[in-house]
């Protein structure tokens, strides 16, 4: 059931001045005569990742081997589960996100992908003041309850 | 203050202030061709609209500058926010969300 990933997207408008900053980079920088804001790409990463996460039916981001190594990383303490499966493009004014879930089993893909995108697009337009024009989400799984994997139990006490 | 979850020395030019109480990360000020002294902050925010809170942040500045009788140093202020805090325990992410 896996990598099925269709894949739809909100728009075909291109992001204006659509700059790169993948990888942390500042951007959007908002020039006020009493000084410039800026709002680095982590940030819209991550306002990304908890909006997606917030709706109903979504399970997980990210694909099977960046939730492993997310994981991995967690546990590390260097990875944060937030930017897990959000990649985004972030313009002067404008952002471009794409999202990698898990659905859970049962709910509707078609209405569970036009949730998140107007969850992310509310969000990043509330909490970034940015544009969103387009939230492509990619279906990377099916969740069914009882999936997760029980630890196995120690050899030794 | 509200909304600020802490301050960082960034992930370009680091921001970082050293004097004789300590080094203040976060902060750091470059003295402009006019005289005065332009203010770059580097902020880890709460989940919070940023930009209002960029204005609050410079109003805040500005009281502080000018209470300590410096107000006419003072050039712009540029705040950027590298980062999100980590959701305080218990908090159910983002308020009005469709959960």
């Amino acid at each position: 059931m896996s990598d099925a990933s269709p894949s739809e997207s909100q728009s075909s408008t291109a992001v204006t001045q659509r700059e790169s900053h993948r990888g942390g980079a500042p951007a959007t920088p908002l020039q006020t005569e009493q000084g410039n804001t800026t709002i680095d790409t982590t940030v819209v990463t991550k306002v990304a990742g908890i909006a997606a996460r917030e709706v109903r039916g979504v399970h997980n981001l990210g694909g099977g081997v960046g939730r492993a190594l997310g994981g991995v990383a967690q546990r590390v303490g260097v990875g944060d589960e937030r930017s897990q499966g959000v990649s985004v493009d972030v313009g002067e004014r404008e952002a471009a996100v794409d999202l990698t879930v898990v659905i859970e089993y049962g709910e509707s893909i078609p209405q569970v992908s036009q949730a998140i995108r107007d969850n992310v697009i509310k969000r990043i337009e509330g909490i970034c003041g940015l544009t969103v024009t387009e939230v492509n989400v990619a279906v990377n799984d099916l969740y069914f309850p009882g999936d997760e994997t029980q630890e196995e139990p120690s050899r030794v006490e | 203050m509200p909304g600020v979850a802490g301050a960082v020395a960034g992930p370009g030019l680091p921001r970082v202030t050293v004097d004789a109480t300590g080094r203040m990360l976060g902060v750091s000020a470059t003295a402009q061709a006019d005289g005065r002294y332009a203010v770059d902050l580097c902020l880890v925010a709460d989940l919070v609209p940023l930009h209002p809170l960029a204005d609050r942040i410079r109003t805040r500045v500005r009281g502080a500058v000018t209470r300590a009788g410096v107000g006419g140093a003072l050039g712009g202020i540029d705040v950027e926010f590298a980062d999100l805090a980590a959701p305080r325990p218990g908090a159910a992410g983002l308020a009005g969300g469709p959960r």
